[in-house]
């Protein structure tokens, strides 16, 4: 599983870091982005799916590796 | 979605989706008040529209609101105000000292309304000797319309005004490295910011910051005294007091609802919104959507994912919110440890008379055990 955070729809909440720390950071102007090239380790998947309900955007999204074009265009896996 | 022919007439949005929805289309939901060649007037944050200073960049739209949000943006950020935490609990410990060898106290007044205040205007670098007079001129802005109050409001904007004006011209003569210099020297659009531009956007940081964070702080500490069974764990676990942070947000929702307006005829939901028809947008009641929040009416201090929208959505979210979290964990934190028998007189505690857009108390007894300043 991948996760993904859209920086034109993050306004910067913060909700994302309190639920998963271990996958997202903050930009100095305070946006997030995913750590590292997005993958999310087994045990974290529940993790990903709070920082995805966590976002009042809808700015965070989680896929599977073969399903990258959905997830691109606002399908979640 | 729904039309109500209250206050001449409005539409307002109710469950999360759509209050989101039309925060985040700011290009069809504008914020600024609006000027048609005919001369009609429309637009802006209030319902029914009413005749009050300009505030930016709340009251601005793209293009013009990148401009001001870009002047000030930097000084809010989670990084920027985590560097002010020490300051702001500094500020928290003088208001204490200032109550704990008496056993009782205001809430809102002694305690709520000058942390808040003093901790903005140490942001802005304004003097802070008349940090209770920003309080409650702020609260009576909240409420004092169409009460025996307005008198009172009527001499107390002026004489905040007078206070911003004051400031920017010592900062126009001599710059600082604050926040109001930062306003007064900067730059819009390659021009400097005008002096009403200046006011707007000082006098936003003002309001936006003051009456709300302290009507969150008087409403989770009534709640708190209520229910103590998670004190010991708000003092102590810095990870549930950010969760508790966020659903007091949630729960209270201090800005209850906020109007936006149509720009052109535009499809919501299954409606067409009319251009220049107001827009009320309910916070309030879409944090309580039940389709997003299990058992909304409750309060779960560990409640997370939280997608609330207390500090609103798109790019108008609150600029404040990382300095309204530092100076509620920060006050929520030192009460706890100060005051740990703290009891709210709820019976006595006497809300906004008029609780419209913004949620809070006039004042809110308090007693403890009485004890030691920290500094003399």
């Amino acid at each position: 599983m991948f996760i993904t955070v859209d920086a034109d729809k993050c306004q910067g909440h913060t909700q994302c870091m309190i639920v998963a720390p271990e996958l997202v950071d903050l930009t100095d102007a305070g946006h997030a982005f995913a750590k590292g090239d997005g993958r999310v380790p087994t045990h974290l998947k529940e993790t990903a799916s709070m920082a995805m309900h966590s976002c009042p955007e809808g700015a965070i999204r989680t896929y599977e590796a073969d399903d990258e074009g959905a997830a691109r265009t606002g399908g979640t896996s | 979605v729904a039309w109500t022919s209250a206050n001449g007439g409005h539409w307002v949005v109710t469950t999360h989706a759509v209050v989101t929805e039309v925060l985040q289309r700011a290009g069809d939901f504008c914020s600024a008040s609006r000027t048609d060649p005919d001369g009609t007037e429309w637009g802006g944050l209030r319902i029914p529209r009413r005749e009050f200073y300009r505030l930016l960049p709340g009251e601005a739209d793209q293009p013009e609101w990148n401009e001001y949000r870009r002047l000030i943006g930097s000084w809010f950020t989670p990084s920027a105000i985590d560097k002010r935490r020490a300051a702001i609990g500094a500020i928290v410990d003088d208001v204490l000292d200032g109550i704990i060898e008496r056993g009782e106290a205001d809430l809102v007044n002694d305690v709520a309304g000058p942390i808040v205040a003093s901790a903005t205007l140490d942001l802005l670098g304004f003097d802070r000797t008349p940090d209770r007079q920003y309080a409650h001129v702020a609260h009576l802005v909240a409420y004092a319309s169409g009460t025996e109050l307005e008198g009172e409001l009527a001499t107390g904007m002026p004489w905040m005004k007078s206070q911003i004006e004051d400031e920017i011209a010592r900062r126009m003569t001599a710059p600082t490295d604050d926040l109001t210099s930062a306003v007064v020297h900067g730059s819009i659009s390659g021009r400097p910011p005008t002096r009403e531009e200046m006011v707007a956007i000082l006098l936003q940081i003002l309001l936006g910051g003051l009456d709300t964070t302290s009507g969150l702080i008087a409403y989770a500490m009534s709640y708190l005294s209520e229910h103590r069974e998670d004190l010991d764990r708000l003092r102590e676990d810095d990870h549930f007091r950010r969760t508790a942070t966020e659903e007091f947000v949630r729960w209270v929702s201090p800005i209850g609802a906020m109007a936006r307006a149509a720009v052109a005829d535009v499809a919501l939901a299954d409606h067409t919104i009319e251009r220049r028809a107001p827009v009320l947008v309910a916070f309030k009641s879409a944090n309580r959507d039940d389709a997003i929040f299990a058992d909304a009416d409750s309060v779960q201090l560990d409640r997370a994912p939280n997608p609330h929208v207390g500090f609103g959505a798109g790019v108008h979210r609150c600029l404040g919110s990382h300095v309204a979290r530092a100076v509620f964990q920060e006050t929520l934190v030192r009460i706890l440890t100060r005051m740990p028998d703290f009891r709210i007189d709820t019976g006595r505690a006497e809300r906004y008379p008029f609780e419209g857009t913004a949620l809070g108390y006039v004042a809110m007894p308090m007693s403890f055990t009485a004890g030691p300043r920290l500094h003399t």
